[in-house]
């Protein structure tokens, strides 16, 4: 037999986010459901002493229904506030989509566009992955009562929002589910590319991968969430080449390619081909289309330039930013030239004045002109904030300043 | 016409040495070959699947239950892909398995369907989809005809109903034809390809939320038994 200790820890980690989105439903809040599922949790450890269930997950849910029930109803005496506003029926059956839909419920509410989106995150991270305010505290470098802070109002957000818990109707799903990846994608970012302080923080881009890869397993004729996913895996896969021993950062055309990950490529690779299966042509599919672009050329030089410009031509289409133009810009530049690329540019020069890349990317396209790129390069040390690029740029400063 | 399945055996190591061109290339090559035998009729079914070292295999050892997992390097080759399809004979079959897109170093067996009942729209719900074979190791065709034969009765109630999705069970390793690359061509060689022991006697389809999840379920049936269960999960494509 099975070791029960380590059967409950794994029923709890597996189990946990359909638990929970069973309880909301059924208690009316996320504190009481992570009570209700502790408690019966703990009630696993005495009941299982002589092993565990057939089916562990189905005698968990049951454990922290009934513990639910309990609370509400104890509840309920102890305030006479009756009729109880909770549903009172939840569905016993093991059926698949009823476990997804309640997954699914959890995550739509944690990631409610109500909240602030370092709440969503922090939210998320506590009630979906299950951390402690104190590793949540540490990925973020915040002090613990902070994080505190965020999820308490976080949860009052949610109180605060009428039918919080419902999945959303059909017509406003697709709005949800945006905002679901979108929080998603912003803590895979936060790992990516922290504002202070060291360049990578690998957990946080781990648990963005894990709940995108869960998005396409609840969603999986959403092309967005497969979109999303394969953007994720790209770059992800790059993470250990973006920087070198000194915490330096390295930029796409100077990466080590033979060093990325071939198995997180791989598996990026298979999810843009869903999207593409399921005609998606959103902003998260033509990021992944771009990224894929870069992940399967064998050199800067020889990277499919003209591929790029089209998708960003897509992407400046179907969402329109400074952001996009600019980075449609550096690939004109690769495909026509850096006169092309500089050209390009000027269209944004006025949206982004305040946007230290938008001067390191002239500053680069003015010296492949065989310009002067000292005035850009200054102006985007200044505006830098992140250790690694401030270096990257002193540098780049340095190397001028010796040419001259 | 009859069914057939054309199971790609992949040499992994070769698969994830490649550079993530050459991967998006087969990729896409896999969906151009399913797309020329859906618009020709033929295709009932098909699937890649994530490499074996995802996967587990459940077997006996003694009294006690033996979960591995991959990958399963003493089987040489691991399933990689399928397609199930629709063909004159099995020579029309093995015609197809040698134009179907692979690695020089791998192989494509090809077996005839004894029976079989489609995963429809798999793909489309939510949930993980994985691909289970049956794996008899017996030392006579026979045994391993009657070991298949009691897993057969078994398999489908054993899974909740939303669970099991159908599958196939296949003829003896005998009425196969296996297409490897020799040299410069593709030659097909009659079965049995007995060089290991276990032989796929069948593939059936669940959906569930993990493989914890399969492994739990699949653990006290006959598959155990007499052979071995190899799991893994199928890619969403």
């Amino acid at each position: 037999m099975a070791d029960v200790a380590s059967v409950i820890a794994e029923t709890v980690r597996r189990e946990r986010g359909p638990i929970l989105g069973g309880l909301l439903r059924l208690s009316g809040s996320i504190d009481a459901a992570e009570e209700a599922f502790q408690e019966a949790a703990l009630s696993a450890l005495e009941a299982w002493r002589d092993g565990a269930p057939e089916n562990p997950g189905a005698w968990l849910m049951t454990a922290a229904k009934n513990r639910a029930k309990d609370a509400r109803r104890h509840h309920a005496i102890a305030r006479a506030k009756a009729p109880l506003l909770a549903e009172d029926d939840v569905d016993e059956g093991e059926n698949i989509d009823t476990v997804t839909d309640d997954y699914l419920r959890l995550i739509f509410t944690c990631c409610h566009p109500a909240l602030a989106v370092d709440n969503q995150i922090a939210l998320t991270l506590k009630v979906v992955c299950g951390f402690s305010t104190e590793e949540i505290a540490r990925t973020f470098m915040c002090s613990e009562a902070t994080v505190s802070q965020r999820i308490l109002r976080a949860k009052q957000g949610i109180e605060g929002v009428k039918a919080a818990y419902a999945i959303p109707e059909r017509r406003e799903l697709d709005a949800r589910v945006l905002a679901v990846l979108g929080v998603v994608y912003a803590m895979f970012n936060e790992g990516h590319i922290g504002r202070t302080g060291p360049l990578m923080r690998l957990n946080l881009q781990a648990e963005a991968l894990r709940l995108g890869r869960l998005l396409c397993d609840l969603l999986p004729r959403e092309p967005e969430a497969f979109g999303l996913f394969a953007l994720m895996a790209f770059n992800a896969a790059r993470a250990s080449t973006r920087v070198d021993s000194d915490g330096n950062a390295i930029l796409l055309s100077a990466q080590n390619r033979s060093q990325w990950d071939k198995e997180l490529l791989r598996e990026g690779l298979m999810a843009r081909e869903r999207a593409r299966t399921l005609g998606g042509r959103g902003t998260y599919v033509l990021q992944a289309e771009i990224a894929a672009v870069h992940a399967t050329a064998p050199t800067w030089e020889s990277t499919d330039w003209a591929a790029i410009v089209t998708f960003y031509d897509a992407l400046d289409t179907v969402a329109p930013s400074p952001i996009v133009k600019m980075n449609r810009a550096i690939a004109i530049s690769m495909h026509r030239g850096p006169k092309a690329g500089l050209d390009a540019l000027k269209e944004v020069a006025r949206d982004l004045e305040g946007y230290h890349l938008f001067y390191a990317t002239r500053a680069d396209l003015l010296e492949r002109a065989g310009k002067d790129p000292e005035r850009d390069l200054e102006k985007a040390l200044e505006l830098a904030t992140n250790d690694a690029e401030r270096r990257l740029l002193r540098d780049r400063l340095a190397r001028i300043g010796t040419r001259h | 016409m009859a069914d057939y399945m054309l199971m790609v055996l992949e040499d992994e190591p070769a698969h994830a040495a490649l550079p993530a061109k050459a991967v998006a290339e087969l990729i896409e090559k896999r969906t151009a070959f399913e797309d020329e035998l859906r618009r020709a009729g033929i295709l009932k079914d098909s699937g890649q699947l994530r490499p074996s070292k995802d996967g587990k295999r459940i077997g006996r050892d003694g009294a006690h239950l033996d979960v591995k997992r991959g990958p399963f390097a003493e089987e040489g080759k691991a399933l990689g892909a399928y397609f199930w399809i629709d063909a004159p004979t099995i020579d029309e079959a093995a015609k197809l398995a040698a134009v179907c897109p692979t690695l020089d170093v791998d192989e494509v067996d090809v077996r005839p369907v004894t029976k079989g009942e489609l995963p429809e729209g798999t793909l489309d719900k939510p949930g993980k989809i994985f691909a289970c074979a049956v794996l008899g190791n017996t030392a006579t065709e026979d045994a391993w005809v009657k070991v298949m034969d009691r897993i057969d009765a078994e398999t489908s109630e054993r899974f909740p109903s939303d669970s099991f999705l159908g599958g196939v069970r296949l003829e003896p390793p005998r009425t196969g034809r296996r297409v490897a690359t020799r040299g410069e061509r593709r030659a097909s060689f009659d079965g049995p390809f007995l060089e290991s022991k276990e032989v796929i006697g069948g593939i059936f389809f669940l959906r569930m939320a993990s493989i914890e999840e399969v492994v739990r379920w699949a653990s006290e049936t006959r598959f155990v038994v007499h052979g071995a269960l190899e799991i893994r999960e199928r890619w969403r494509t």
